[in-house]
């Protein structure tokens, strides 16, 4: 991108060629709150899965599909799969028709079907999330949100906080770095990393925090907290009518799913 | 008056800076303590320590914030929403209390704060999760074992919960005591609460703000 091409760029609403990255931001959190919750309520399979799969489709037709799928799976393995073998722990044995036998004791049916519904619930919910999260800058869903009243400063926490962490995990590589250099054993056994926590943890904390007084006299001088209605660089087109009726439809099939769901499921 | 007026502008915006901070010392110290010793989380320090400093309505904001980074992780932690803020809110009334003064005072409040992450965090969990128990070592080694002893399933896990949220929470509020001591005190008097978390004697006059 050429710097003539890069100022342009500002000079028009931010596009990412893709339909669902280009979605508006608070209609995108609308739909997937809605589904995502609705997972939650109905909590049973048929529900997740019907999530999930719409959550798999709109991934499928993204560029963050690769990023999806490999999260997805890490928190499967990570979320459900401990869970589902502490649960199939805690019922075997239990009365009722059998769905299989376990180490000579039977695994009832009621068991599995229990743990599909975790799965699936989570799964649903945690698949629709992330097609919003992995598509959704924080500063566009920031900058919709500024413009239908919600105050600079906390759409500016919310922003600073994203770019925080990353500012102090790179703080804390370098203490790590500097106490190592002065003799503190950062490697090695359990014992030796326990011993090693504070004298790194401590200098990150104390030190950002006291720098804290030093960032707010830069706010003040750039007249942060002057009245008055703050200017963006970056701009978001403004909701389409189908969006926003796609956002409604959600809203609905949540509360009427939610309903239907927990009544015949 | 004028002068008034300065000091509650910056002090707003010293702890505007503050609850980014916060949220980022929950992310790091939960990934250097809870890696290492595999009991401490450690995610709720940064929560406690604004609550303390700067009051329970920036504390609940971080406890908010915290929360939903964590939700960008992992999305059903979303339900455990309320019980951040209310860490946030109790450290901001316990610190009124001047509690954060003396280490012994900071620490016999463990079991508020166990009972907020352990009991009421396991009971959100048992309603959210189909009312079983949730495959974490709480459940592994204090609430199997106690089910399977005859403990209805609801004690067993919650108790188990309650344990290990204890050992969290004391240390939490063993290592905000140590960052609050360690800060100066013409750091601390400037934020909110500052002035219940110093045993420093001053007129607010004689602060430059």
């Amino acid at each position: 991108m050429t710097d003539r091409e890069f100022i342009e760029s500002f000079r028009h609403y931010q596009k990412k060629g893709n339909w669902w990255c280009d979605f508006h931001p608070i209609a995108k959190l609308v739909f997937c709150l809605a589904f995502g919750f609705m997972s939650l309520i109905v909590f049973k399979w048929q529900a997740g899965l019907a999530i999930f799969i719409l959550a798999g489709i709109i991934a499928i037709f993204t560029p963050a599909r690769k990023t999806y799928f490999i999260t997805l799976g890490v928190m499967f393995v990570v979320g459900c799969l401990f869970t589902v073998v502490v649960r199939l722990y805690v019922h075997m044995g239990d009365p009722g028709p059998v769905a299989f036998y376990l180490f000579g004791k039977a695994v009832p049916k009621a068991a599995v079907i229990s743990c599909l519904d975790l799965i699936f619930m989570i799964e649903g919910f945690l698949g629709i999330f992330m097609t919003f999260f992995l598509t959704t800058e924080m500063r566009d869903l920031c900058y919709s949100f500024e413009q239908i009243g919600m105050s600079p400063s906390a759409t500016f926490m919310v922003l600073s906080t994203f770019s925080g962490i990353a500012s102090i995990k790179e703080k804390l590589n370098s203490v790590r770095e500097s106490q190592r250099a002065r003799g503190i054993e950062t490697e090695g056994s359990l014992i030796v990393k326990i011993k090693s926590v504070l004298p790194v943890l401590f200098p990150v904390i104390i030190s950002s925090m006291t720098g804290v007084e030093d960032r707010t006299l830069a706010m003040d001088a750039r007249a942060f907290a002057a009245n008055g209605k703050h200017t963006a660089l970056r701009k978001v087109a403004p909701a389409k009518p189908v969006e926003k009726l796609i956002a409604v439809l959600a809203l609905i099939i949540c509360v009427a799913g939610s309903i239907a769901g927990r009544i015949y499921l | 008056m004028n002068g008034k007026k300065r000091k509650k502008k910056k002090m707003d915006n010293m702890t505007k800076l503050l609850i980014p901070l916060a949220v980022a010392i929950n992310m790091l110290a939960y990934n250097v303590l809870y890696s290492t010793t595999m009991v401490i989380l450690g995610d709720s320090i940064g929560t406690i320590l604004v609550g303390a400093v700067c009051g329970p309505g920036p504390g609940a904001v971080v406890g908010i914030l915290s929360n939903l980074v964590n939700v960008i992780k992992n999305p059903v932690m979303i339900v455990m929403l309320p019980l951040n803020v209310a860490f946030g809110v109790v450290s901001g009334y316990l610190s009124r209390k001047k509690i954060f003064i003396r280490l012994w005072k900071a620490v016999l409040c463990t079991p508020i704060y166990g009972f907020i992450g352990g009991w009421l965090s396991g009971s959100i969990i048992f309603l959210a999760m189909g009312g079983d128990f949730w495959g974490n070592m709480a459940s592994v080694f204090v609430g199997i074992p106690l089910f399977n002893a005859g403990v209805p399933k609801y004690f067993a896990m919650a108790v188990g919960q309650l344990l290990f949220d204890c050992i969290d929470k004391a240390a939490c509020l063993i290592l905000v005591y140590l960052i609050i001591r360690s800060l100066p005190d013409r750091f601390l008097i400037k934020l909110p609460y500052g002035k219940y978390v110093t045993s420093k004697q001053y007129d607010e006059s004689e602060v430059e703000f």
